[in-house]
């Protein structure tokens, strides 16, 4: 009877032991086995970071484009598109304003618009991501609404996409222009009328903020020379907005 | 009889003390081998990380120091501009490239201490000895401007 007890407790033992090493065993080629797979799920997603790191440029490029835009289009309404109307150009470059040639908001915002879309597509045709944009203009804000752009971020066995839409909006008069500046300074000028230079330029000068303005009076119109407060960049260097115009002293 | 029973309660012992001595012993072998396997895999996650914000450093890094704002004179006359339009100027007129050169060193070096590089083709604002892991983008202008900027990363 002891015998057969001791017998049983050999096989037992026997047993647990060899139970043992089959369960650490294929415990342990679990872990390993699957070790290196856990190690390149859980790896970082390098593609779409990647595909993060293009959204992030292309928003930095489209909104520094669109600046650029933005004063380049300003500068052209300052040079050919502040009045319209019937009017006429001397010789100096200095447009003659009057109640049949002068500013008009809406005319300078259309224009405005116009000459920022194409000035918008120059800059960004060099740019690897392609995206149309709508563009509209409320006031001094310019909203650009992009249709969504899609890339792929497929890793391995792991397929991803990364989709966003680089839509923004800019305020021009954060920088220091305003599409509303040339109709002021229009009604400025009927303020702030004479024949003395210097006056109509103190004058001048109290109505209207963002330009800095010099008068001169030359038989029989006061010629008006304004320039931005803030310089701009533009193709060949920093300059200021100018604009030219004068006005007829009626006797 | 009293013999038999001896031997046998001898041999029982030795098999059952054998035994736990080898489920010991592979309790202790597994512990150790799994500590092993999963500090291995925990320094691999690292490395791959370390990698990785280095380069989306450098690239939000390069972002901010394009749109940091700089005083500078332009036509005698001081004014606030960004990064990107001072590398913009110094591109058409060389004369900036020595403040675009002060500028930058004023913003990078306290942060990167020299261990960095940064090129805005055609121009060499900083560079560095070393290997730096590059990233760019590009400003836009009349002709796209490419700037490419560098950190050295450090020796492990």
């Amino acid at each position: 009877m002891r015998k057969k007890t001791n017998k049983k407790a050999q096989i037992f033992a026997v047993w647990l032991v060899l139970i043992t090493i089959i369960a650490f065993g294929y415990a342990l080629y679990t872990f390993v086995a699957i070790s290196g797979k856990l190690q390149e799920s859980i790896g970082p997603p390098t593609k779409l970071i990647d595909a993060y790191d293009k959204e992030t440029k292309l928003l930095f490029y489209a909104k520094e484009s669109a600046r650029l835009a933005a004063q380049d289009a300003f500068n052209f309404i300052a040079e050919k598109k502040a009045a319209s109307g019937d009017c006429v150009i001397d010789g100096s470059g200095y447009v003659g304003w009057s109640s049949n040639c002068k500013p008009n908001t809406t005319e300078i915002e259309e224009n405005f618009l116009l000459e920022f879309k194409k000035s918008y597509e120059s800059y960004m045709k060099d740019y690897t991501e392609k995206t149309s944009y709508n563009i509209t203009l409320e006031k001094n804000n310019i909203n650009l609404n992009a249709e969504s752009i899609t890339l792929n971020a497929t890793e391995k066995e792991y397929n991803a996409s990364f989709t966003f839409e680089p839509s923004f909006s800019i305020d021009i008069s954060a920088f220091g222009l305003d599409l509303t500046d040339f109709e002021s300074i229009y009604s400025a000028t009927q303020n702030c009328k004479g024949r003395d230079a210097s006056k109509v330029k103190n004058c001048m000068t109290e109505k209207v903020k963002n330009w800095k303005i010099d008068v001169e009076f030359k038989e029989p119109s006061l010629l008006f020379d304004l320039t931005t407060k803030q310089s701009f960049f533009f193709d060949d260097g920093f300059s200021a907005i100018k604009l030219k115009f004068k006005i007829k002293i009626e006797v | 009889m009293f013999k038999e029973n001896k031997k046998a309660q001898i041999g029982e012992t030795m098999t059952l003390g054998l035994a736990t001595l080898i489920i010991i012993f592979l309790i202790i072998a597994f512990v150790i081998i799994s500590t092993f396997i999963a500090g291995g895999i925990s320094r691999g996650i690292k490395t791959e990380s370390i990698t990785m914000s280095s380069k989306e450093e450098a690239i939000t890094s390069l972002l901010a120091y394009l749109q940091t704002p700089v005083n500078i004179s332009i036509n005698e006359k001081e004014q606030e501009i960004i990064i990107a339009d001072l590398i913009r100027l110094a591109t058409v007129n060389r004369s900036y490239e020595k403040v675009l050169q002060e500028k930058s060193k004023e913003i990078l070096d306290p942060v990167y201490k020299g261990k960095y590089a940064l090129h805005a083709l055609p121009l060499e604002i900083v560079s560095v000895i070393g290997r730096p892991s590059f990233t760019y983008t590009l400003i836009p202008s009349k002709n796209p401007i490419n700037v490419i900027f560098g950190l050295v990363k450090e020796e492990k």
